[in-house]
């Protein structure tokens, strides 16, 4: 199962990699507006860092993920993966990086 | 250039006379074998990157030590070394006894949140450090980077970074700078929205990152860098006034690059006008795929959406080779086959 809510990704998994808990409930604060995607209810989800990757527990039986400008997704109970959208851009391969 | 560490000049002694000596594989196969009694010092590179270890023993030191990727919950007493990679440990804190002369890497160790007072070291990487709210009294650096530091709110009282690179990608709870921060080759910005003025005193000797800050303007004659494009201040700071005629005369593909992103790939598809190749239909409305060949250049290919919560359009940048609308939500979603992409609800 996936969701898509904006630029944030959220999909379903079996089961939890080896990762570590991270406090908090925000998945991804906007650069520009500082509006973030986030759960309503901080004690509904335990959040996870397995390197570069999100994972979310949801403990209830949903849990509400909102943000200021998208409509709120309510996620069953269960282990999800999450990341960002990507955008195409060639400076990736030509970027000056000194 | 003198850069003053944590451990006197040039020939210092990194162990006392009476630690055992021994080459970097030899102390890496004592280690292993849990059979190191007493101060440890190695020549060389030590690596155990990689290695499930659950602890290190106390009065280590060597030249340069790898321990990325150990599961480390701690590092041990009285570490002193050239080098330390400590990159992605469940470190929470870093022991006040650890003495590194030139450089400390502490990437991605999301749970860091305490550094010790005084932390002195040619060079320090903290990049990824989530958990960092504040960084310690007296810090003495030349190269500070602090990426991705997103709860990072707090400077010290004193502390300094020196005549070297001070990289703050992406800290997006910093509001300001300290004033203690008063000459320095490199200051990278990007991202930092927060950040709406430099210190009166600052001085930059080499470039200012100003991509997504929230600077409106810079002391002039400081070079200009957007993500580490070269720019100049109406680029930077007036994009208003582009156009995209502007933006098609632009010879240098870097910079023009920019320079859309600046005039918004809105108003540029608009200005200039696009090739359709492909529309369709997604729970969240039409879906255009658009084409404009740019001198010099790939072609610039891009999906023109409209988000389901809000309806406002919104354009995003696709892979050269896309053909469709679908195969261009599938690929910003990060899914390179198009079939296995189709989400239950898009919000």
């Amino acid at each position: 199962m996936l969701y898509r809510h904006g630029d944030v990704l959220v999909q379903r998994v079996e089961t939890l990699p080896p990762a570590h808990p991270r406090p908090g409930a925000v998945l991804a604060r906007g650069e520009v507006t500082g509006h973030s995607h986030r759960f309503r209810d901080p004690a509904q989800v335990q959040l996870y860092t397995a390197g570069p990757d999100t994972f979310v527990q949801v403990l209830a039986d949903a849990a509400d993920l909102i943000h200021e400008e998208h409509a709120t997704i309510p996620l069953p109970r269960g282990t999800y993966r999450v990341w960002m959208q990507r955008e195409y851009s060639p400076e990736a391969i030509r970027r000056v990086t000194d | 250039m003198l850069i003053r560490t944590s451990l006197s000049g040039p020939g210092h002694p990194l162990a006392p006379a009476s630690t055992r000596r021994v080459p970097a594989h030899e102390a890496r196969a004592l280690i292993l074998r849990g059979d190191v009694r007493g101060p440890l010092h190695f020549r060389g590179t030590l690596d155990l990157s990689g290695v499930p270890l659950t602890r290190l023993p106390d009065d280590l030191s060597g030249d340069t030590l790898n321990v990325s990727g150990t599961g480390l919950t701690d590092l041990p007493e009285r570490l002193a070394v050239g080098e330390l990679i400590a990159s992605g440990l469940p470190l929470t804190r870093v022991p006040a006894s650890l003495r590194v002369r030139f450089r400390l890497t502490l990437d991605d160790c999301a749970r860091l949140t305490e550094l010790p007072r005084n932390l002195s070291v040619g060079s320090l990487s903290v990049q990824g450090g989530l958990s960092l709210e504040s960084l310690p009294e007296g810090l003495d650096v030349c190269f500070l980077n602090l990426s991705r530091c997103d709860a990072l709110s707090r400077w010290p009282r004193q502390a300094s970074v020196r005549f070297g690179h001070l990289t703050l990608q992406g800290c997006l709870s910093l509001r300001d700078l300290p004033g203690w921060l008063t000459q320095i080759a490199q200051l990278d910005l990007s991202g930092c929205r927060g950040v709406t003025t430099l210190p009166a005193g600052l001085r930059i000797s080499g470039w200012l990152d100003v991509a997504g800050s929230g600077l409106s303007g810079a002391p002039a004659g400081t070079p200009l860098r957007w993500r580490g494009v070269q720019v100049d201040e109406r680029i930077a700071f007036d994009p208003g006034s582009l156009t995209g005629a502007d933006v098609l005369a632009e010879p240098n593909t870097e910079v023009r690059r920019v320079m859309m992103e600046r005039v918004g790939y809105e108003r540029f598809l608009a200005e200039v006008g696009a090739q359709e190749l492909d529309r369709d239909r997604d729970a969240g409305g039409e879906r255009r795929l658009l084409r404009i060949d740019l001198p010099g250049d790939e072609p610039f290919v891009a999906l023109s959406v409209r988000c389901p919560s809000t309806g406002r359009a919104y354009v995003l940048r696709v892979p050269p080779t896309i053909r469709t609308a679908h195969a261009g939500s599938a690929w910003l979603a990060g899914f390179d086959d198009p079939a296995a992409y189709a989400p239950v609800t898009e919000a």
